[in-house]
């Protein structure tokens, strides 16, 4: 005998694994379930129950392929990530990173506060030794998501976000290189925390777009 | 009823909110109904994936366009309906004016007899 309610359970297990999913939503989409259950039945009575669930589940999609089109709904938490992060990365070029002559040991020429832009510079000159070069050079990763990250798809948003936020550990490496953490200012940490801000903005990105776009009866827009 | 006529994504998505606040405009429904007017009214031309109208219906809401209210049906379910919102009925007329007008114009570019 065919447990319909204990096949119900299941199935909201299922679904309930996909964080995209309210209890109400859950609650709508069993009601829609049930519904077309009835309707396979009805319009085959000799159908096994089982079958009949089946095809109903089927009808109604996967919990994955739902999900990704409930988190679209609420996808825009990830746009302010990556704009606000955008916009702290172009400020920390203007605020000061360092003090001249202390952070990057280049002796006392000048005595003041080195802006982003001359910070950047300098440790593509080799001020911050290999390590700091390659911490340079994170900047192209941020270029990179400038362009067109809307239309992207799963695998290339994924994949920003994981560079980004390895770009993230390795440019905490200047707090160990310097003397004391003091020597870094507000430039830095800004210029850090818009690494962390647009890699996690992405991450939330990717993890909200379906595996494949090419879903014919994807409805909403994306 | 006839076959579904295949359609792109974008299509269906562009579609998709005029076509759920038209079915609004007379009277309150729930998804699974919707979903059988849908494929009714076009004499099964057009068919939705099932599962697909539910995001459509989250954002429909969210946007204040519908209005969603929990009753229990007829079956002792519990259910959720939908009604249109004072705002979604603005929206369906701004839709039925653009749509109407991309219709006009290509029936007139193919060259149809029977607009």
């Amino acid at each position: 005998m065919f447990d319909l309610d204990g096949a119900v359970r299941a199935w909201r297990r299922d679904f309930a694994r996909e964080r995209a999913f309210t209890t109400a939503d859950l609650d709508e989409l069993e009601d829609h379930l049930r519904a077309a259950y009835e309707v396979e039945l009805d319009l085959d009575p000799g159908l096994a129950p089982a079958r009949a669930f089946t095809c109903a589940c089927e009808t109604l999609g996967t919990a994955t392929d739902l999900s990704s089109e409930f988190a679209k709904v609420e996808g825009k938490a990830w746009r302010l990530l990556v704009r606000t992060g955008w916009a702290v990365y172009g400020l920390a070029f203007f605020l000061p990173v360092a003090r001249y002559g202390i952070t990057l040991g280049q002796g006392d020429v000048h005595d003041g506060l080195l802006p982003g832009v001359e910070a950047l510079l300098l440790a593509l000159k080799g001020a911050g030794g290999i390590t700091g070069i390659f911490s340079a050079l994170t900047n192209l990763v941020m270029f990179l998501t400038f362009r067109r990250i809307t239309e992207a798809g799963r695998s290339r948003v994924g994949l920003l976000a994981a560079l980004m936020l390895a770009a993230t550990v390795l440019n905490l490496w200047w707090l160990f290189a310097v003397d004391q953490a003091s020597d870094l200012y507000a430039g830095y940490y800004a210029w850090l925390a818009s690494f962390e801000l647009v890699g996690t903005g992405l991450a939330l990105r990717a993890r909200a777009l379906p595996e494949a776009t090419t879903s014919a009866d994807v409805i909403v827009a994306p | 009823m006839t076959k579904p006529v295949p359609m792109s994504k974008e299509l269906v998505a562009a579609s998709s909110r005029p076509m759920v606040l038209s079915i609004l405009a007379g009277g309150e429904s729930y998804g699974w109904e919707i979903l059988q007017r849908v494929s009714l009214l076009s004499n099964g031309r057009v068919q939705w994936s099932d599962g697909m109208l539910y995001p459509v219906l989250r954002r429909l809401e969210k946007d204040g366009l519908i209005a969603g209210e929990w009753r229990t049906a007829e079956s002792g379910r519990r259910r959720k309906y939908y009604r249109l919102s004072e705002k979604g009925r603005k929206r369906l007329e701004e839709d039925r004016a653009g749509w109407l007008a991309m219709f006009g114009t290509l029936s007139v570019t193919w060259g149809d007899s029977h607009v």
